[in-house]
């Protein structure tokens, strides 16, 4: 994606998210786990994980930073606010067939798109009530990158307004 | 440890998290089980967009219409209305009203989309500042706030387009209502995809448009929980009546937040004079709109704005009378209005 964004790669991007005290940061995906979610994906015909996602697992099983939701292999239950994010099957399979498509993997969210993985397409950013595909990256890093560095860029434009 | 160190063991930047933060104690991960997957499976929506209308823009759209939203051209409501049905109220308490999805292509939202994440930083503190009352009983913890205030989005939420990006809509501030997600799918997904999902560049199709007046929606489900007891219909306007009063304080703030998308690059906020030349129904019809604009504001803001322009066209006239300048900017105060003439 060609892109005026600052020069942040995938390394200082999770630096970002990992430093930043609000996001919340899930206990990193076991083997196990994983096996145990692309069995259960595979019996109900949706597309495992794939393998550069499962990287990104590793690092945290799920993720919330800012309006950027990425889905893991676990439920995440907030009780004071009283909301759930799903597993990365259930945000699949409760997606409407327009966003789904042919086998799409649905793996996160912003405000008002969809972060998916489609077997042709690559990563692909969604639009999140007509399913028109806005973005598309070779790598689940090139998404995570661009989203982050995205943000990081916002922040900043804002930072300078003010002063 | 190097950041290559870091790259050959994924656990390291989490136990360094841990260490610093303690694990997040508001938040349970667990295996889903059978019976929350039945229970979701079952409640399972979306399956094919219900297209009733799917118009071609350009010449063979039998009404005429533009994308936008329609509560004050009863004409065309009830053209509207033999294609899509009577409007309805959603699952959490949105209004709807007669709508045009107009599918904007990509290659157009560009600029919007530049814009957009910057345009929510800014308004987020503003919501946070001015509305806090209403931000506890939509269910956001103090917590939550301060992340507000430092123009986060907290857990749970989301920031919406009241006309939607692909729909035509764009980034301006008015354009935008802080939701809970769930309610912002429901909006996007079960009620606007459930008629636009996988329309085509360029098509339009008429559909309910789910509506919120203020800038944070408050269901009455979350006003119920606040305060104990489930409101009335009328308790629950008047109560959001009262928490988004238009004090001067908010009024300051809103006019400020427009100026500051403007230095931003965003989308424009003036709303110039009508031309009178021009007519709608016997009445005339706005070109007081800057063209970026036409796309930004909620189309039900301005055709408001057009039958309500009598005033800020005799002011204008007044104006011109009088050898003074005419007003050309609509202030947040003129927003308010129209915002809550639209919701009566």
């Amino acid at each position: 994606m060609s892109s005026a964004l600052p020069m942040l790669d995938y390394e200082t991007c999770l630096d970002v998210v990992f430093d930043d005290d609000d996001a919340v940061i899930i206990e990193p995906v076991d083997a196990e786990d994983l096996a145990r979610m692309n069995r259960e994906m595979f019996s109900v015909g949706v597309a495992g994980i794939p393998s550069d996602y499962r990287n990104f697992l590793r690092e945290t099983n799920g993720l919330i930073w800012d309006s950027i939701t990425f889905y893991g292999t676990k439920r995440l239950r907030f009780e004071e606010e009283d909301f759930y994010v799903p597993d990365v099957l259930e945000a699949s399979e409760r997606a409407p067939t327009w966003i789904r498509g042919e086998g799409r993997l649905v793996i996160g969210r912003t405000d008002s798109a969809v972060f998916a993985h489609d077997i042709k397409a690559g990563y692909v950013v969604l639009d999140s009530t007509d399913g028109e595909v806005l973005e598309a990256y070779a790598s689940f890093q090139d998404l995570f990158t661009a989203q982050v560095a995205a943000e990081v860029e916002a922040m900043e434009a804002v930072t300078m307004l003010k002063a | 440890m190097s950041s290559n160190d870091a790259r050959e063991n994924p656990g390291y930047r989490y136990e360094q998290w841990l260490n610093r933060t303690g694990r997040h104690k508001g938040v349970q991960a667990h295996t889903a089980t059978a019976e929350e997957r039945a229970d979701y499976r079952t409640a399972k929506q979306g399956e094919s967009p219900a297209r009733s209308t799917d118009y071609a823009l350009g010449g063979t759209d039998p009404l005429n219409r533009s994308a936008g939203i329609y509560p004050h051209d009863p004409e065309l409501a009830a053209k509207l209305a033999q294609d899509i049905g009577p409007p309805f109220k959603t699952k959490y308490d949105q209004e709807t009203v007669p709508g045009v999805y107009r599918k904007t292509p990509k290659s157009e939202r560009g600029q919007v989309d530049r814009s957009w994440r910057a345009t929510k930083r800014l308004l987020l503190p503003l919501l946070a500042e001015h509305y806090p009352e209403a931000l506890e009983i939509m269910g956001v913890k103090k917590s939550g706030i301060n992340q507000m205030l430092r123009g986060k989005t907290p857990s749970g939420f989301n920031t919406d387009h009241l006309h939607n990006r692909g729909g035509g809509g764009n980034n301006h501030p008015f354009n935008l209502v802080f939701m809970r997600i769930h309610e912002h799918d429901e909006k996007d997904q079960e009620v606007l995809g459930n008629s636009v999902g996988g329309l085509s560049p360029r098509r339009a199709e008429a559909t309910h448009w789910p509506y919120t007046k203020y800038p944070i929606h408050i269901s009455k489900e979350r006003m119920a929980r606040h305060d104990g007891a489930s409101p009335s219909d009328a308790a629950y306007k008047e109560r959001l009546e009262k928490l988004f009063e238009p004090t001067p304080e908010r009024v300051k703030a809103w006019d400020r937040i427009l100026e500051n998308a403007e230095r931003l690059g965003t989308e424009k906020n003036s709303l110039t004079v009508a031309d009178p030349a021009r007519v709608h129904n016997g009445q005339p019809l706005g070109d007081y709109l800057r063209e970026d604009v036409a796309r930004s504001v909620p189309q039900a803001l301005l055709q408001q704005a057009a039958f309500d322009r009598a005033t800020v066209i005799g002011e204008r006239n007044e104006a011109s009378n009088a050898g003074t300048k005419p007003p050309t900017t609509m202030t947040f105060r003129d927003f308010m209005h129209r915002r809550e003439e639209i919701g009566r």
